[in-house]
């Protein structure tokens, strides 16, 4: 399939969105720590979220006919469309909550509430694409690896928060450090579980085959974008000790995961060639 | 259930697109996009021992349609007949429909932004015609009706030719209705 | 009765509604049975115009939806008996001919430059002045013999037309770059051979319309079909290649001899794929194996072909009664007698008492005399199946299986076109008719070779006034005395003219009157044509739009589509009528332009010219005619006593019942004027399978030239004869080192000839030219599935797009005839850039009997290019700037002149 890039900056932006105010949720509300960054951290991700939802809309033949999208609950689209809506929301809520000064309880529930819309929507973000006429995305590995990857992105994007935020603490650094490096373990377990699954996926082809990706056309993609750039110098930067360049090292590590993620998702329509393509 | 759906005869079918035109015409299909497509299987095996057939694709209105399930406004239906259609009013050219389809079958139109696709002729049929395709092609291989009706044409047409010599594409819980029939003395089915 | 122009509610009533699509705009949804119905009968009045194609030589019957005036829909005539309703892509995508807006609209002559493409629009009575004016100068000058006339099969073209045109203008100089290399040398030999038929030509082709045996599917007992050189479902899918499906569906056995795995190859029980050029190898093998096993029809052969008759070994004609007994008769011929041992005369049709010996080598009055079928035994005694299959790069065992289904009778061998395209069309010809022939498949059901009746519309109305090209005129038509049988269609030889353009020699020729497509792209060796394009005083190209021939002329004038065209079409014992839907712009008829020049030069004091509008000098042939109108009718009414409008009411009109129109046995019945069995039409009353009267032919000209020519430089042998092809791929052939390759041609469903390359539904469908080549090949080539390709021969270079198949020998390959319409403004006018006659050859050896240069099996190479030629659309969306623009009718131009 060829690169549909309105859904690539799509699903990135979502990604990100949803990946920042679950790893500030579990941050800030459930560890307690850091609270400052909490109104910045929603802004972003509702804006991440219109960014995202912006581009979608470029793909659209008739976007102004797109709030039909809500008719047919059978379809991915309905439930991404329907989460993007209830994320918003209770994103918006959360912020007023915290604007109100809410109780330490009722900013934690309404914050994990989002968090976990925000689950919801980052996997279905993949979940959307997992269909038996594309063997390449016939599998819960891929809306998986959706979800890690806003997580990778929601770690870094939270790490940029507390850098520039005035009076960071250093164990709050820490963990998103931790929390990074696991993701990034996870994603890359992912990955290795996706591989496994082209390699045996049914209706094998030249155009979606683990030769493709690891020697072939993409190759460049998968070594450069989702091995280097994804992961191996983001773990050299997480696993930078020092504290004073942190701001830069996390922009930096924010940078490369943001252009793994596209790798990630170009990689994804590159094999996307259904069982068979008649036209 | 009432499934209209085609039946080909690629024992019978000469490769000469007479098909793809009348279809084109029919339908006024925009250049760029198609509705049905003549495909070339083959020549397999080593000159001279070679075999070869052509096979007519077009939507094979499957009974469990993963278009129809994907379409986010409903614009991609089914209709009383069990052929499936694209309102486009209603759609809104996301195209999810067509990654749905295991078969690549649907089209999008640059010029309208919609997608679009066989509606095995619903205008003609509207008058008791068959479809173009149907009509035109110079070795009567296309045959359209309601395969749930043993007694339809196409019913009849399935039972003559065996069911070794009966093949569906690959079915992928999707349940394709068409069907296509190729004896082995012409050629082997390729999957 | 049927109606000729249907309302659309009487359609409605009876079948479908046009263009429901375009008529109803947004979705489908909700459209209920009748809803469409009622929707649509809001709209304006539809006319339904029963019609026959002419995208190609099938003629399919046609129905074409008009509204406003307007062409909107093209569907199939289910009442046509030949293609029951069913149409092909050429006929399905004529709206896009019809209404191309390139299409010529006005007389153009040319200002500037030749080449420059600046042209200045002129009425038809200043186009035809000026033409006029220019030949009568030119024959003043030089001579009527100067002005060369050509046709082509191409763009509904009348054949007849040309031919008249020459006749009264008193030039012998016509030619189409087919006849000679297509149809022709079958239509000589097996005439030679088979004889006079009711129907004017009868050859086993199924792509010209003939072989009728095969379109009653349901009743024939044919059990099997050669397809040699052919492919139905590639020339004419929805007339012989439909009825070839049907054939094959019904349990008829088919073998396909055809380098090249098409579709009916991959269908057939058998599939020789032949080496280019060795045809008459392999079919000589065939009939050394039918001698060897005996499986000819005996007795058949013994009295019905000249097999039997003792030949003259000094002149090698058949032994006459006068020879050998004084007071003998002349015209009666003699055979072995097995019960007396001795010479007898064979009074006709036979005599029961004798028992003719078929083979054997005789002493009669001190002369060695073989019979003709031990003539042909010996011609074929080489051709073994093992000698068969090295020769043509077939195997053995295949061949023999092939025999041995072809010899399951009844059958028939259809010949195409293939063999007529090559130096040895002529033997080809000759030893494909004597092998039905020989297995005595002839004139019975399921056989191919009929004598089916003549229902009066063959495909030439038009007469060609012989009488009125004078003598010393036709002596002079240039390779008239080499090629005899040309003048069988009345056609000169190319390569003759292009060296008399070129030189001067033996006379100089300066006008070009061209009435077809593309010259450039199916002239063989198509750049040797441009030295004399350049020499040339004055060109005139009437066509339907322009193409590269257009770029070299100075005069263009536009002539009709199919769709705005009337005629009278024969589908087996029925009449059908062509009628115009439509009339564009001021496109005239090629066979009223042709008259209307003919009446011009008369003004202008040419006597002939003036004569052919008399019919006191015409008859009994049609005088010239001022309209289309006046033409049809004239022959509608001498045979068939009503106007052509009325024949048009009546279609489907059976001109004679189904019975008596497939009639089987004629050669059984007896002939009233002789009291005696009728035989067959040759001068012996027998078939001559042993073609004598090809020496007639090669030293007089008869029977096909009016008068008597000097003889060609050898005589024409009556038995067909191998020649190894003289650009030979063999090992010790020294230019198949640098040219290794045998290049073949064949055709497209989507196309004809060099036609509809401007249509965009077909460029869609098939943009370039593919070049098959075997993948070993390709391999060895550094080339890979879709790779652009040149390709090139000892005359000129070229690209294509290489499609690798197995279906193919790896020494051979094959690509079909392209112009592209897209570059035609450019340096290269659009025939230089995958054009394979740019490749093909025009020079000697030719064949001695017709003068077939070489169309297919010459040598080339292959290399990877650097990709698609300059300018050459590939992509669909390219294609927009060539939709339809429909216009509204106009006037008929006939009246203007």
């Amino acid at each position: 399939m060829s690169i549909q890039w309105p859904l690539v900056f799509f699903t990135l932006f979502v990604g990100l969105g949803c990946g920042t105010f679950i790893v500030t949720v579990l941050l800030t509300e459930w560890a307690g720590k850091e609270k400052q960054i909490r109104t910045f951290s929603s802004i972003i991700a509702i804006a991440a979220l219109a960014v995202g939802g912006a581009s979608s809309t470029l793909h659209l033949g008739h976007p102004e006919r797109m709030f039909g999208a809500m008719a047919h609950p059978s379809s991915g689209i309905f439930m991404e469309s329907m989460l993007s809506f209830l994320l918003g929301l209770a994103i918006v809520i959360y912020l007023l909550a915290i604007k109100r000064d809410a109780s330490a309880t009722v900013c934690k529930i309404l914050g994990s509430i989002g968090a976990v819309l925000a689950i919801a929507l980052a996997f279905v973000n993949g979940d959307a694409y997992v269909m038996p006429s594309i063997p390449a995305w016939n599998t819960l590995i891929l809306p998986a690896l959706y979800l890690v990857s806003a997580a990778v992105m929601g770690c870094f994007c939270t790490g940029i928060l507390l850098a520039r935020s005035a009076n960071h603490d250093e164990a709050a650094l820490t963990a998103i450090k931790k929390a990074a490096l696991l993701t990034l373990a996870i994603q890359t377990i992912l990955i290795i579980a996706y591989l496994v699954h082209i390699a045996v996926a049914p209706y094998p082809d030249a155009s979606r085959s683990i030769g493709r990706i690891l020697a072939g056309g993409l190759a460049p993609i998968f070594w450069g974008g989702l091995v280097l750039i994804g992961l191996a110098v983001p773990v050299i930067l997480m696993k930078k000790p020092e504290t004073s360049s942190f701001p830069m090292t996390v922009n930096f590590g924010m940078a490369c995961v943001l252009l793994a993620g596209i790798a990630f998702r170009v990689l994804m329509f590159s094999l996307g060639s259904s069982i068979k393509q008649f036209f | 259930m009432v499934q209209r759906t085609m039946v080909i005869d690629l024992d019978r079918c000469i490769g000469c697109k007479s098909c793809e035109v009348a279809c084109k015409q029919e339908n006024g299909v925009t250049l760029g996009c198609t509705w049905n497509k003549v495909l070339t299987v083959g020549p397999t095996g080593t000159y001279p021992k070679v075999e070869m057939y052509y096979l007519p694709t077009m939507c094979q209105e499957c009974k469990e349609a993963p278009c129809v399930k994907a379409c986010p406004t409903g614009a991609s239906y089914k209709n009383e007949d069990g052929v499936i259609l694209v309102d486009k009013e209603k759609c809104i050219g996301c195209r999810y429909c067509m990654m749905a389809c295991p078969y690549g079958v649907r089209t999008f139109n640059e010029e309208t932004k919609v997608v679009e696709k066989c509606t095995l002729c619903t205008q003609l049929q509207a008058v008791g015609e068959q479809p173009a395709c149907v009509k035109a092609c110079p070795a009567t291989c296309r045959f359209v009706g309601d395969i749930d009706d043993p007694n339809s044409e196409v019913s009849q047409v399935i039972q003559k030719a065996g069911s070794d010599s009966v093949h569906v594409l690959p079915d992928v819980g999707n349940k394709p209705s068409a069907q296509y029939i190729l004896h082995s003395n012409i050629a082997k089915w390729k999957e | 009765m049927k109606k000729f122009v249907l309302t659309r509610r009487d359609f409605l009533k009876a079948t479908a509604v046009t263009g429901i699509a375009t008529a109803l705009s947004g979705s489908l949804k909700g459209l209920k049975r009748g809803e469409a119905a009622a929707a649509a009968a809001k709209t304006a009045e539809t006319k339904i115009i029963r019609t026959c194609c002419r995208g190609c030589i099938g003629k399919c019957g046609m129905l074409a939806h008009v509204r406003d005036g307007r062409l909107i829909k093209l569907e199939g005539d289910p009442d046509q008996p030949m293609t029951r309703g069913k149409v092909c892509a050429k006929g399905l995508a004529a709206i896009q001919a019809l209404y191309n807006p390139n299409r010529n609209k006005y007389p153009m002559v040319r200002v500037g430059a030749r080449g420059e493409n600046k042209w200045k629009r002129v009425s038809w009575e200043e186009a035809i002045d000026t033409i006029a004016k220019k030949l009568m100068e030119t024959r003043e000058k030089y001579g009527a013999e100067a002005v060369l006339c050509t046709t082509g099969g191409g763009g509904n073209p009348e054949f007849g037309s040309v031919r008249r045109f020459a006749s009264v203008f008193g030039t012998p100089n016509w030619f189409e770059p087919g006849a000679q290399q297509c149809y022709m040398p079958r239509t000589v030999c097996y005439n030679m051979i088979y004889g006079n038929t009711d129907m004017k030509y009868q050859t086993t082709s199924i792509a010209d319309s003939e072989a009728h045996e095969i379109y009653f599917y349901d009743d024939t007992p044919m059990k099997t079909l050669v397809l040699w050189g052919t492919a139905p479902a590639y020339n004419s899918p929805s007339q012989g290649g439909r009825a070839v499906v049907e054939l094959r569906a019904r349990g008829v056995k088919t073998v396909v001899v055809d380098p090249r795995y098409t579709a009916d190859a991959a269908k057939a029980d058998i599939w020789l794929p032949i080496r280019p050029g060795t045809d008459v190898a392999l079919e000589l093998c065939w009939i050394r194996y039918i001698i060897e096993h005996k499986l000819y029809d005996e007795e058949f052969l013994i009295k019905w072909s000249n097999l039997s008759f003792l030949v003259n070994p000094k002149t090698k004609m058949c032994l006459r009664e006068s020879e050998i007994t004084s007071g003998g008769d002349p015209n009666t011929f003699v055979v072995w007698d097995k019960k007396t041992q001795s010479a007898k005369p064979l009074p006709y049709p036979w005599d029961d008492n004798l028992e003719p010996e078929l083979f054997g080598t005789f002493t009669v009055n001190g002369m060695e005399c073989k019979t003709g079928f031990q003539l042909y035994k010996e011609r074929c005694e080489p051709f073994t199946l093992a000698k068969a299959a090295e020769i043509c790069w077939l195997d053995a065992e295949m061949i023999e299986k092939a025999i041995k289904l072809y010899v399951q009778g009844p059958g028939g061998l259809c010949l195409g076109v293939a063999t007529d395209q090559h130096p040895q069309s002529a033997q080809a010809a000759m030893a494909a008719c004597a092998l039905d022939l020989m297995m005595g498949y002839v004139q019975k059901p399921g056989a191919l070779l009929q004598n089916f009746g003549d229902v009066k519309f063959a495909d030439s109305a038009v007469s060609p006034l012989y009488k009125l090209l004078p003598p010393e005129q036709f002596a002079k038509r240039l390779g008239g005395a080499e090629y005899k049988g040309a003048n069988s269609w009345g056609s000169c030889h190319s390569p003759t003219v292009l060296e008399a353009i070129k030189t001067g020699k033996p006379y100089p020729v300066r006008i070009w009157l061209e009435r077809s497509g593309n010259k450039l792209a199916m002239l063989g060796n198509a750049s040797s044509w441009i030295e004399a394009l350049e020499k040339l005083d004055f060109i005139v190209h009437m066509y339907m739009y322009p193409t590269s021939f257009s770029a070299y002329a100075d005069v263009l004038l536009p002539t009709q589509e199919w769709l705005e065209s009337d005629y009278v079409v024969p589908p087996l014992n029925m009449l059908f009528v062509r009628q115009a839907v439509t009339h564009t712009y001021e496109t005239m008829n090629e066979t009223v332009i042709w008259a209307k020049i003919a009446k011009r030069c008369g003004e202008l004091g040419h006597q002939a010219c003036k004569d052919s509008f008399d019919p006191a000098k015409t008859a009994p042939e049609q005088p010239y005619w001022n309209s289309m109108e006046e033409f049809l009718d004239y022959n509608c009414k001498l045979k068939l006593g009503m106007t052509f409008k009325e024949l048009a009411q009546k279609v489907p009109y059976e001109a004679m019942p189904i019975e008596k129109w497939r009639k089987y046995y004629t050669y059984k019945a007896i002939d009233p004027k002789t009291g005696k069995l009728k035989g067959f039409g040759t001068p012996s009353k027998k078939l001559e399978i042993y073609g004598e009267n090809f020496i007639k032919l090669a030293r007089t000209g008869a029977p096909y030239s009016p008068y008597p020519l000097p003889p060609a430089s050898k005589d024409y042998d009556p038995l067909p004869y191998f020649v190894e092809p003289h650009e030979s791929p063999l090992e010790d052939s020294a230019l198949a080192k640098k040219f290794p390759l045998v290049m073949t041609n064949g055709r497209l469903p989507y196309y004809h000839h060099g036609t509809l390359r401007n249509i965009p539904w077909l460029r869609e469908i098939y943009p370039v030219p593919e070049l098959w080549i075997h993948p070993k090949t390709a391999t060895k080539y550094g080339v890979g599935q879709g790779d652009w390709v040149n390709v090139e021969s000892q005359r000129g270079k070229i690209k294509a797009k290489a499609w690798l198949t197995e279906g193919i020998n790896p020494g051979v390959v094959y690509m079909e005839r392209f112009w592209t319409p897209e570059t035609l403004n450019t340096d290269t006018h659009g025939w230089k850039e995958v054009n394979v006659n740019v490749l093909s050859k025009n020079d000697a050896p030719f064949n001695d009997v017709i003068g077939t240069y070489t169309l297919r099996g010459y040598l080339v190479k292959v290399s990877k290019a650097d990709g698609p030629p300059r300018g050459v659309w590939l992509k669909p969306e390219e294609f927009k700037a060539w939709l339809p623009e429909p216009s509204d009718p106009t006037p008929l131009s006939d009246k203007e002149v």
